[in-house]
């Protein structure tokens, strides 16, 4: 029997769910759409902010971004973010927690091995913000459907022209694809020949 | 019980092939090769550790025996537990001990001093890594006599130098053709990119869209590479999508703006091992993919000619097949099952691209001669991919100067091998396709695909081959560098001009085409100019799968490592991996930095060893791994018809008569068929005429 028999996913599906709950890991394991199963590692995780370091510590933007590297180094950190402009860490990580079987790191191993690398953060409120961070909602969706951040034009063309152009086009598209409507704009019924002049050859 | 199982089950019966239970000792090839390994991945990349592997000095040598001499008590043991069987290509072979001279040509720019180093020319500046602890630093390009070379200075680990390109000249024609693409208008991951290659997704800063998807679809596989990561080995977790999730993957590539991937490939691990691997494709099909290629060693298609026409029927085109040279000894991994594949393919009329992956001093001698190889299956051969070998991973530093190959360095070779038949000046850089789209965008207004990579990432050429068998390259005709510029003035006259305008103007352009073309050295069963004139007004690439169909293509792609790492290449790169979790990945970003990317998010969608046992009854590690029989396959007709009968093309007269370098002398130790007697044509009248 192949592995991947309908009856035998639903099967391990359930099987593993319940095996999850009975670790006390819930049934995060598989989120459904449109009635499938999709393997999902991690729902609700952690998001934590460092703010306001120092940017002397940060050294420079190589230096940032070797940091960033060895945040990600780290199975528990799902994604890391270390901006030398705007002197912010933050980074997405499996608190020990989270209703998961996945490796997990807790904030203050975190802040240790930030230490270790030689960036302090600050203990107030203000500077260490943790939120909430839904792995399917904020991460995952966002890479399945990103919003259009511009628009590049053809090459041959500025930005004005394609504009135009894509209007002109879009109009086309418009036409062919919906002549019902088109006809009855101009008070015609759809599929109505054009008519001659009314004159007739006689034979 | 998987299905790959079942089929290797068949395999082994239809083939006479005893199963690992019957205790057949696999044996791996005639005479204990010393290659080094090679990626026949299809990648090009291979890790290496820090040792040079167990120093057994040599694989099985033939027969039962094992000729390493370092365990047999090791050996006598495993017979003993009758766990008889030798994976594929496992070992770490001895790489040939060639004494480095400074004096050397080859070597000496690594030798020199950091003061003769910066007296040496800069071409450019770049950034690049630190190979030992991936600090962010500036590298500088610089020529240094005919070489270009990469110098970088990390603060802790001083300084490196690397081979970036072995020829000057070619650097800067190729250099010509760069430009930069378009990206991605909706990028999967939000950021800037300001710490690339350390935030990728693919983000905004990112200048090609995807030209060609990778998928992988299965970390299993039945060969077990000594260089490769990228297979699941005993008791690590299994990456395997299910078909649904694979679907929801092509279709985040297919909803990429402006331009969405439209060829695909298919890799692993081993793809034919999914067990759904058919409505894989079908499904690939479906999301809109026009070119979906299969990254695969051949050996289970060869095998199940089934399986070839299914795949085929669901939409896969191309094999795309690594394949690393033409003897036992430069192509551990698939010599003996590579005569199976070519005929399934044939047929189930499916394509094939050989994939040898150059390595200086273990098959760089045989470029040539996998060109003739190619040429003489040219019926079902589509191109040959050179890919010189990314020493991804830690390895001994003299091993690296002494493999290190590049592009022109491996195009250098060819020319040597093949009488001069196929020159340096044959090839072009890939971005050198941007011409002829940009010239059709301008025209029409409507994206076309954008090959937009960095110049120093592909070279590509085609050869003709005539009816009288001359071997005549694209360009001994056809004036591509003249070609280009005559669009891209086309391009310039066009910006801002109204539809009539830009038609009038193409119109001109298309006219004088044939100015280009050099009709007495085309190949006479060619009509180039016509090809051309088709290309442009169909207004799309369909025209030159013609071209395809009567040319063989030669590619040549390099993956960069820590040591040549240049950001340049790596934001302009259109082979994309797309991930579980809806991220879209460079090549040189998923395989350089594996730790963070590949390796890292595979095993997030991974299934444990032990969870991948309870939902595959009766599957097991060793059940996945391929059984080779050398003799049975030596004695096979199809091997013999396919390495003893071969033409040298190049040692023809009119090709330069001078033979192809080290065309493959067939032998084999194992006794030949005794050759059947042909069937009687209507047997059944003579039977009644002998009654």
């Amino acid at each position: 029997m192949d592995r991947r028999d309908t009856a035998q996913v639903e099967k391990t599906e359930s099987q593993f769910a319940k095996e999850g709950e009975e670790a006390g890991q819930g049934e995060s394991h598989f989120i459904m759409e449109n009635g499938k199963p999709f393997r999902m590692p991690y729902r609700i995780i952690k998001k934590v902010t460092f703010s306001n370091l120092n940017q002397n510590e940060l050294i420079d933007i190589p230096h940032v971004a070797r940091l960033q590297y060895r945040l990600l180094l780290f199975d528990a950190v799902i994604k890391a973010k270390v901006d030398y402009h705007k002197r912010f860490i933050r980074i997405i990580y499996n608190p020990p927690h989270a209703d998961n079987n996945r490796e997990k790191i807790s904030r203050e191993k975190l802040i240790e091995f930030l230490a270790n690398e030689g960036v302090h953060v600050s203990a107030s409120p203000e500077d260490t913000v943790e939120v909430d961070y839904d792995y399917f909602k904020e991460h995952y969706s966002y890479a399945y459907f990103p919003p259009s951040i511009r628009e590049s034009p053809p090459y041959g063309y500025t930005r004005e022209e394609w504009k135009r152009l894509k209007a002109e086009k879009e109009k086309e598209k418009y036409r062919a694809e919906h002549p019902g409507i088109i006809a009855r704009l101009l008070g015609k019924k759809p599929g109505m020949k054009k008519k001659g002049s009314g004159l007739k050859l006689h034979p | 019980m998987t299905g790959q199982s079942h089929n290797f089950g068949g395999v082994n019966e239809a083939k006479g092939l005893k199963s690992a239970e019957e205790g057949t000792l696999a044996v791996e090839e005639e005479e204990g090769c010393a290659c080094g390994g090679h990626g026949g991945c299809g990648c090009g990349g291979h890790g290496a550790s820090d040792d040079e592997g167990c120093g057994c000095g040599g694989h099985s040598a033939g027969g039962d025996s094992c000729a390493c001499g370092g365990h047999e008590e090791a050996h006598a043991s495993k017979k003993e537990d009758k766990v008889e069987f030798e994976e594929v290509n496992s070992k770490r072979p001895e790489t040939p001990d060639v004494a480095v001279s400074a004096e050397d040509k080859t070597f000496a720019c690594y030798h020199r001093t950091i003061e003769e180093i910066e007296k040496m020319p800069v071409i450019e500046k770049t950034m690049t890594v630190c190979p030992e602890c991936k600090l962010i630093i500036p590298g500088t390009i610089y020529k240094d006599g005919d070489m270009v070379m990469i110098r970088k200075f990390c603060p802790e680990h001083k300084w490196a130098v690397e081979k970036y390109w072995e020829d000057y000249d070619m650097y800067t024609k190729m250099k010509r053709y760069n430009y930069f693409g378009r990206g991605v208008d909706n990028p999967n991951y939000l950021g800037q990119g300001q710490n690339c290659p350390f935030d990728c997704g693919i983000c905004e800063r990112h200048k090609t869209h995807t030209g060609l998807a990778n998928v992988v679809v299965t970390n299993r596989c039945h060969l077990s590479c000594w260089y490769c990561f990228f297979y699941a080995k005993e008791g690590e977790p299994i990456y395997e999508p299910t078909v649904e999730e694979l679907d929801k993957i092509f279709r985040n590539l297919k909803a990429a703006k402006p331009i969405p991937a439209n060829a695909l490939q298919i890799t692993g691990g081993e793809p034919t091992m999914h067990p759904e691997i058919v409505e894989v494709i079908r499904r690939a099909k479906k999301a809109g993919f026009d070119q979906i290629q299969l990254n695969t060693t051949g050996i289970n298609l060869g095998f199940n000619h089934q399986m070839a026409k299914d795949i085929k029927q669901a939409g896969c085109g191309t094999l795309y097949m690594s394949c690393d040279g033409v003897s036992p000894r430069t192509n551990p991994k698939n010599y003996w099952e590579v005569p199976h594949a070519l005929d399934a393919c044939r047929e189930a009329k499916i394509g094939i691209v050989f994939v040898p992956t150059v390595i200086r001093g273990i098959n760089d001698h045989e470029m040539g001669a996998m060109i003739n190889f190619a040429l003489n299956n040219m019926d079902v051969v589509r191109a040959v991919n050179f890919q010189p070998v990314s020493l991804v991973g830690r390895m001994p530093t003299r091993l690296r100067e002494k493999q290190r190959i590049t592009i022109p360095g491996a195009i250098k070779l060819i020319e040597q091998q093949t009488n001069g038949a196929i020159r340096k000046e044959h090839w072009f850089s890939v971005p050198y396709v941007g011409g002829i789209n940009k010239f059709i965008e301008a025209l029409t207004g409507e994206y076309k695909y954008d090959l937009s990579i960095h110049f120093a990432c592909g070279a590509a050429t085609y050869l003709f081959l005539d009816d009288n068998n001359k071997v005549i390259p694209i360009t001994d005709f056809v004036d591509a560098a003249g070609m280009v510029e005559m669009l891209q003035r086309a391009v310039d006259e066009m910006q801002g001009k109204g539809r009539m305008a830009r038609k009038a103007i193409a119109v001109k352009t298309l006219m004088s085409l044939p100015r280009i073309i050099d009709k007495q050295k085309q190949p006479k069963s060619l009509n180039f100019g016509k090809m051309l004139t088709n290309v442009f007004l169909k207004n799309d690439f369909n025209a030159m799968g013609a071209l395809h169909s009567k040319t063989l293509f030669l590619g040549m792609m390099h993956f960069q490592d820590e040591h040549t790492y240049d950001i340049h290449r790596v934001e302009k790169c259109d082979i994309h991996y797309a991930m579980p979790d809806g991220q879209i990945l460079p090549f040189c970003t998923f395989n350089v930095f594996p730790e963070v990317y590949r390796d890292k998010i595979q095993k997030q969608y991974s299934i444990p060893a032990k969870e991948w046992q309870k939902i595959s009854p009766g599957w097991n590690y060793r059940q996945d791994k391929y059984i080779r029989n050398v003799q049975k396959l030596e004695q096979d007709p199809l091997f013999i018809k396919t390495y003893a009968n071969m033409k040298d093309y190049f040692a023809l007269p009119i090709n330069g008569g001078k033979p192809v370098a080290n065309f493959p002398v067939f032998k084999t130790k194992y006794p030949q068929p005794a050759p059947v007697a042909p069937k009687p044509i209507i047997p059944a009248i003579e039977e009644k005429e002998a009654a």
